[in-house]
C-alpha cells in the first residue's frame, strides 16, 4: 500500500509536468450520454422478468427477454472517452489486479437491486489492471469505446471499453 | 573515512552485549514488518491466481466469502448441499457454456478429496487463464480411478496404479474408513500453487457410492446393505443398488458464453424460488475479502513501523547513556589525533552501523521464518506463499531505516561533538 502511494504520487508529478498531447485529449462523459438523444427526456427502464423465468425459461422468460429492447448512442462508437464509475470485478491477473470489469453508474449494482439495463452499464476490458483499494470508491475510466449494438440477453452491457488509464474518483 | 569505520566497529564489539541487544531489538522489529509486508502481497497473490475463467461459483446459501472459501480454497465448511437438479437447471441453460459439480465432505491422509466430472479438467482455469494439465496419466475413466494433485503424489509418494483408500470426514484422521471402496491413482497433475495440488480427484458418481450405505450416519454393517463389490450381488444386480445420480453436490462453478449476461444469472440464482442458493462472481468475493483483511493488514503495518520506532529509540538510548563513560574513550581519540568532527562521525556510524546489522538480521530472519512457515500456510489456510526472495521493498525498508538511524545519530554525535571541544583532554566530572 505504502509503494502504490509513493508511485500514484510520481505518476501524478510527471504528468503534471508533461505537456498534454493536444487533440487527443478523452471526451469526458456522463452516463445519460449513452442513451441516445432522443431517449434522455423518457428513459425509464422497464423491470426485468421475474429471476425465476429466466433460469427455468418459463412463461416464456427467455423468448421475453430477447424482445426487451435497449439503444445505444451511436455517436460514441470508437471515441475516446472519460467516464466515472462504479467497479464490479470479473477477472483478477496474479497479483491481484482487476483486469475485467463492469462499470455501473451506482454502487451495489451487483446484489440489491436488478442490474442496470444494457446501457447503463460498459464491460471494461484492461490489460493492466486496476488496484482496487475499495469496491466503494469509484474511479475515472479512460479508453476508447464501442458500441456495437449486439444482440444479447439481459444483464448484457451494450458498451465495452478498451480502458488504458483510470484514476479514484474524488467526491 | 575507513579507519573512522573499523574503529566504530572495534568500539561496538568491546561493547558486544549491549550492542548485541540492540541489534536484536532492531532485527525482531524490521523483520516484523518484513513478514507483514510479505504475508500481504503474498497472501493477495495466492488467492488472485487460485481462480481464473470461471464466471459463478454457486452453491447453498450462506454468504459469499465463506460460499468461495469451501468451494475454492478447502478453508472451513460448506453449509449444506445444492440438489442436483438445481445444477441441470443451470448446467441446460442456453447463457451458460460449462459448469463443474464439486461434492467435498472426505479427505485422503489429510489431503481433501473432491469429486466432481471431468469437465474439471477441461473448463477449470486458475493464474492467467491456464488450464490443469497431467504430469502423469489422465483423467478418471472408472468410478474407482482418481486423479491427485502435485504435492500429494510428492508427500505421499504415489504414482499412477497405485491404490488409495479414502476416509470419511475431512480431519487428518478418521476412524471410519471408506476401506472398502479403494481408489487406484489414473492421474497426476501438474503442480499450479493453488489449493488443487493439495486435493485429490474421485468422480461424482464414486462419491455416491461410497456413501450408499452411509444413510443413517454411520456405515451399516448389516448383511443386506453390505456393498456389492464386498459379496453377493443384491437382487436386481449391484447396478440398480447405486443412485442413478448423487442427490446432491456441495457447490458448482459456472462459466457463461459471454461475460455479458453474468449479472443476470447471479440475480436469477439468488432469488431462485425452487432452492435457497447463493451465486458469487468470483473477482468480486475476492475484493470483499481483501476489504477485510485490508482493515487488518493495514493496522498490523502500523504496529510493526511503531515497533521498529521502538528499536531505533532503543538505540539511541543506549548510545547516549554510554556516552558519559566514554568520555575517556574519546579523551584518548583525542590525544592520538582525533579531531572533534572525527568524534561525531564515530558516533554517527556507530548508530548507522548498529541499524545495518539490525535491519540485515530482521530481513534474513523474517525470510527464513517465511521459508518455513511456507508448507503451514498452505496446509492450513491454503495460501500458497511463492517466496520472492529479498525485493526491491526490503531494500527500501533498510535504507529507510538505516537512514532514521543516522538521523537518529545525529543527537548523541552532536553531544559528543561537544563534549570533546569541552573536555579536550582534562575530564571535569
Amino acid at each position: 500500500m505504502k509503494r502504490s502511494r509513493i508511485h500514484a504520487l510520481a505518476a501524478i508529478l510527471i504528468a503534471g509536468f508533461l505537456p498534454q498531447p493536444a487533440g487527443a485529449a478523452p471526451q469526458q462523459i456522463d452516463w445519460i450520454e449513452l442513451l441516445p438523444a432522443e431517449e434522455r427526456a423518457s428513459f425509464d427502464p422497464a423491470p426485468p422478468p421475474p429471476a425465476h423465468d429466466y433460469l427455468t425459461g418459463e412463461a416464456g422468460g427467455l423468448a421475453a427477454q430477447q424482445s426487451l429492447t435497449f439503444s445505444v448512442n451511436q455517436e460514441l462508437e470508437g471515441k475516446e472517452v472519460r467516464i466515472p464509475g462504479f467497479v464490479v470485478p470479473l477477472e483478477l491477473d496474479d497479483a491481484g489486479n482487476v483486469t475485467e470489469f463492469f462499470l455501473v453508474p451506482y454502487f451495489g449494482a451487483c446484489i440489491h437491486v436488478p442490474p442496470p439495463p444494457p446501457n447503463q452499464m460498459i464491460y471494461v476490458i484492461m490489460k493492466q489492471g486496476i488496484q482496487l483499494d475499495s469496491m466503494y470508491s469509484a474511479y475515472w475510466i479512460t479508453g476508447r469505446m464501442s458500441a456495437r449494438s449486439r444482440s444479447t440477453r439481459l444483464g448484457a452491457a451494450a458498451y465495452t471499453l478498451a480502458a488504458t488509464a483510470y484514476e479514484e474518483y474524488k467526491f | 573515512m575507513k579507519p573512522l569505520v573499523g574503529l566504530a566497529a572495534q568500539s561496538l564489539w568491546n561493547r558486544r552485549g549491549t550492542a548485541a541487544l540492540t541489534v536484536f531489538a532492531i532485527a525482531v522489529s524490521v523483520s516484523l514488518l518484513v513478514g507483514v509486508e510479505a504475508m500481504r502481497s503474498g497472501a493477495r497473490e495466492s488467492f488472485a491466481r487460485t481462480i481464473s475463467g470461471t464466471d459463478l461459483i454457486v452453491g447453498a446459501r450462506s454468504g459469499p466469502l465463506n460460499l468461495l472459501l469451501y468451494s475454492v480454497f478447502r478453508v472451513g465448511d460448506p453449509t449444506a448441499n445444492v440438489s442436483w437438479q438445481s445444477h441441470q437447471l443451470v448446467s441446460r441453460h442456453p447463457d451458460v457454456a460449462w459448469t463443474i459439480p464439486i461434492s467435498l465432505g472426505d479427505s485422503h491422509r489429510g489431503y481433501r478429496v473432491m469429486g466432481t466430472t471431468r469437465d474439471y479438467f477441461r473448463h477449470y482455469r486458475y493464474g492467467n487463464r491456464q488450464a490443469l494439465g497431467f504430469a502423469a496419466g489422465g483423467p478418471f475413466r472408472d468410478v474407482h480411478d482418481a486423479v491427485i494433485g502435485a504435492e500429494v503424489a510428492r508427500a505421499l509418494g504415489y504414482s499412477p496404479g497405485d491404490e488409495i483408500t479414502i476416509t470419511h470426514g475431512i480431519g487428518e484422521l478418521s476412524f471410519t474408513e471408506h476401506g472398502d471402496h479403494p481408489f487406484r491413482v489414473a492421474g497426476i497433475l501438474v503442480a499450479t500453487g493453488t489449493p488443487v495440488d493439495r486435493t485429490v480427484h474421485v468422480g461424482l458418481d464414486a462419491i455416491a457410492e461410497i456413501h450408499e450405505d452411509w444413510r443413517g450416519g454411520a456405515h451399516s454393517l448389516a448383511e443386506s446393505s453390505r456393498h456389492p463389490f464386498d459379496g453377493d450381488e443384491p437382487e436386481g444386480g449391484y447396478r440398480d443398488a447405486l443412485p442413478e445420480f448423487p442427490t446432491g453436490i456441495t457447490a458448482f462453478l459456472v462459466g457463461m458464453r459471454s461475460k455479458d449476461a453474468v449479472l443476470q444469472m447471479q440475480r436469477a440464482l439468488n432469488e431462485f424460488s425452487d432452492e435457497p442458493l447463493t451465486a458469487v462472481i468470483p473477482g468480486v468475493a475476492l475484493q470483499q475479502l481483501w476489504q477485510i483483511v485490508g482493515v487488518a493488514d493495514r493496522a498490523l503495518f502500523i504496529v510493526a513501523a511503531l515497533v521498529v520506532l521502538a528499536g531505533l529509540v532503543g538505540m539511541l538510548t543506549s548510545i547516549l547513556a554510554s556516552l558519559r563513560e566514554r568520555r575517556r574513550e574519546m579523551a584518548i581519540l583525542r590525544s592520538v589525533g582525533a579531531r572533534p568532527l572525527h568524534v561525531f562521525a564515530l558516533l554517527l556510524l556507530e548508530a548507522g552501523l548498529l541499524a545495518l546489522a539490525g535491519v540485515l538480521a530482521g530481513i534474513v530472519a523474517a525470510h527464513a521464518a517465511l521459508g518455513a512457515a511456507t508448507p503451514l500456510l498452505a496446509s492450513r489456510y491454503g495460501l500458497f506463499m511463492e517466496s520472492a526472495g529479498v525485493g526491491v521493498y526490503d531494500l527500501q525498508l533498510a535504507g529507510a531505516v538505516v537512514g532514521a538511524a543516522f538521523i537518529a545519530g545525529l543527537v548523541p554525535a552532536w553531544l559528543a561533538y561537544r563534549n570533546s571541544l569541552a573536555d579536550g583532554l582534562t575530564i571535569r566530572t
